[in-house]
C-alpha cells in the first residue's frame, strides 16, 4: 500500500451514490475508511468533515424540489495533499458562484444565536484550491485538503 | 437516538450514546432533548464523550437545544472528542457553551 507522503505516491477512489441523506453516512465512512491509514486521524476528521458538508448541501440544495440524482466523489492523494472532486446533476449555485461563508459573530443574546449557516464557512477554513465550475448540467467542486506526515508503524499492523 | 440522563451534583447529566450528531439525526435529537430536559430547570450538562462526529447540522441541533432550554436552564457541554471540538472551535461556537474537559461522574452507575 502506498503510503509515502513525501514522494510521488498516488492513490485514487472514486464513489458513485445517488443524493439521498440516508446514503451520505455510508459513503463518508467508506471514504474515511478508503484513506484511513494513509492519514492522521486528525486529517481524517477533516475529511469526514468537509465532505459531510459538501454532500448535505447537494441533498439540500442541489437537488431540493427535484429527484435526487447521482453524485460521484473522487478522492486523488498525491504527496502531503488530497484533491477531491464532487460532481452532481442538481440545480446550479445561484450566480454560479460559491457562497461567501463567512464565519458569522456570535450574538450575544442567546435567542439571536444562529443555529445554521456554517457549511460553505467550515468547508472554505478547512480547504485550499476551492474552486466551482457549472458545466453543462453538472455542479463540479474541487479542492484540497493538505495533509500531515503520517508516521506508520514498520510491523504489526494487520493489512 | 440514545441519550441517558442522570442527576449529578444537582445538574442533569445527559449522555450521547451515538457515534454521531449530524444531518441524518439532527431533529431526533433536538426532540429527544425536549422530552428529556425540557422540563428542567439550572444546569443541563451534555457528555459527548461517545460523539466522534458533529456536522454543521448537529452543530445547529445543539445551539438550538441551547435555546429552547434557556433562560431557566443553561446547557453546558463536556467531554469533546478532537473532532467534535475543531467544529466548536472553526464556528466561534466554543465562546457561547462552557465545555468541560471531562465528563461529571463517568463510569459511575452505568456499566458498559
Amino acid at each position: 500500500m502506498p503510503n509515502d507522503l513525501s514522494g510521488g505516491v498516488q492513490d485514487h477512489a472514486q464513489f458513485r451514490f445517488q443524493a439521498k441523506g440516508s446514503v451520505i453516512r455510508k459513503v463518508l465512512r467508506r471514504a474515511v475508511a478508503r484513506f484511513n491509514r494513509q492519514i492522521s486521524s486528525e486529517d481524517a476528521g477533516t475529511l469526514e468533515l468537509t465532505l459531510a458538508e459538501v454532500l448535505n448541501n447537494i441533498v439540500e440544495h442541489a437537488y431540493a424540489n427535484i429527484p435526487p440524482g447521482p453524485v460521484v466523489l473522487s478522492l486523488h492523494r498525491q504527496g502531503g495533499s488530497l484533491t477531491c472532486q464532487i460532481e452532481d446533476h442538481g440545480h446550479p449555485m445561484p450566480g454560479l458562484q460559491l457562497p461567501a461563508g463567512r464565519i458569522q459573530n456570535v450574538a450575544s443574546e442567546i435567542m439571536d444565536m444562529a443555529e445554521g449557516g456554517w457549511g460553505w464557512a467550515l468547508i472554505r477554513a478547512m480547504t485550499t484550491g476551492l474552486q466551482y465550475e457549472r458545466l453543462h448540467n453538472t455542479n463540479r467542486l474541487t479542492f484540497q485538503l493538505p495533509l500531515a506526515a503520517v508516521v506508520e508503524p514498520q510491523s504489526g499492523a494487520a493489512s | 437516538m440514545n441519550l441517558v440522563s442522570e442527576t449529578i451534583d444537582g445538574a442533569q447529566v445527559v449522555r450521547v450514546n451515538e457515534d454521531r450528531i449530524d444531518a441524518s439525526v439532527a431533529i431526533q435529537f433536538k426532540d429527544r432533548m425536549r422530552e428529556i430536559a425540557g422540563a428542567s430547570a439550572g444546569r443541563v450538562i451534555l457528555d459527548l464523550s461517545r460523539v466522534g462526529f458533529v456536522d454543521s447540522s448537529g452543530l445547529g441541533a445543539i445551539v438550538a437545544v441551547m435555546k429552547f432550554l434557556a433562560p431557566a436552564c443553561k446547557l453546558e457541554l463536556a467531554a469533546l472528542t478532537p473532532t467534535v471540538g475543531k467544529v466548536f472551535h472553526m464556528t466561534r461556537m466554543n465562546s457561547v457553551f462552557a465545555i468541560h474537559a471531562d465528563a461529571p461522574g463517568r463510569g459511575l452507575g452505568h456499566a458498559q
